[in-house]
């Protein structure tokens, strides 16, 4: 998986791509580093250009939502599709995140 | 680097010639390419023991590949796997979604806790989860951990298809198992449901080291 941050007005926007499993620990840890960062409000995971995500990557995706709830970060995820969004209906994502499309 | 010979058929095997690739340091390039017919098990040079290759290889309807958990880590195998497969057994497209979700799920169990020893504990909290990276990225280069054979093997007939996965880790009872359905916030837990959920039937063999996956046609 590959991810790109950039900010915004009310806090800061990750783009993911690609494959999201188990072998991404090190790339949550960087985008869950950032919820430390002074001034952020919201934060917004782009899933739209993941095309696989595994349960492992599920459970790192509960563990940023752990975290942005202990620092008031509001954390949304966004664009999810195809597989990603199957698995996330199934795991009652909507029902512990804001999704956007 | 990849070389390859005639190998055995095996125990049990019908008659067919074993096409056996060893190849060093695989990269997604140099995998795909040792996966090409007529190649019916690969297996990754230099491993800490081979104990776990599959030698029951039946051809032309098996495929077999063993590498070190640091190369299942690092690399699409799921992908390249499953692309060989259908290459040989073009009706395992219509199953791809459940066999690319299944096959994950059990490499990463097969990696991260057989083969690295890493508990999946370390990923509820989020204190500990630096601890679980820590552990994950210094296993990975250990080559008592890292170096560890898995060994993902498949065959298939007119009733379908079945995959294996194997890990050379401690084992552990299946029975010890968590709940067959995780809590919605649990981090850890959906892995063996979804395999459970998406597989026609699931075996565990070898003290939980074999997880056999059967796929109907």
């Amino acid at each position: 998986m590959d991810h790109v941050i950039r900010a915004l007005p009310d806090g800061k926007e990750v783009l993911l791509s690609g494959r999201l499993t188990f072998a991404d620990h090190n790339n949550f840890r960087a985008i869950i580093a950032q919820f430390s960062e002074p001034g952020a409000k919201r934060f917004v995971l782009d899933l739209s250009g993941i095309d696989f995500i595994d349960s492992a990557a599920l459970g790192m995706v509960l563990l940023a939502r752990d975290t942005a709830i202990s620092r008031g970060i509001h954390l949304v995820l966004k664009g999810a599709g195809g597989q990603v969004k199957r698995i996330m209906e199934v795991a009652k994502f909507n029902t512990l995140f804001t999704m956007e499309d | 680097m990849a070389s390859s010979g005639p190998g055995s058929g095996g125990p049990g095997g019908t008659p067919g010639t074993a096409t056996v690739r060893r190849i060093a340091h695989p990269d997604a390039a140099g995998l795909a390419k040792a996966l090409e017919p007529p190649t019916t098990l690969v297996v990754e040079e230099g491993l800490a023991d081979t104990d776990t290759r599959p030698t029951e290889i039946r051809p032309p309807s098996s495929l077999g590949l063993v590498l070190s958990a640091r190369t299942v880590f690092g690399l699409d195998v799921v992908s390249l796997f499953l692309n060989a497969i259908a290459t040989r057994h073009p009706p395992a497209r219509t199953r791809g979604h459940d066999l690319e979700v299944a096959l994950q799920e059990a490499l990463a169990n097969a990696v991260i806790h057989g083969s690295l020893e890493v508990s999946s504990a370390l990923r509820e909290d989020p204190d500990r989860f630096a601890l679980y990276c820590q552990l994950v990225d210094e296993r990975l280069v250990d080559p008592h951990f890292g170096g560890r054979a898995v060994a993902v093997r498949a065959e298939w007939d007119q009733t379908g298809l079945r995959l294996s996965v194997e890990d050379q880790g401690g084992g552990y009872d299946p029975a010890t198992l968590g709940p067959a359905v995780p809590s919605d916030i649990a981090k850890s837990g959906r892995g063996l449901q979804m395999i459970a959920a998406l597989a026609n039937a699931v075996a565990f063999e070898n003290r939980g080291r074999r997880l056999i996956m059967s796929f109907a046609a």
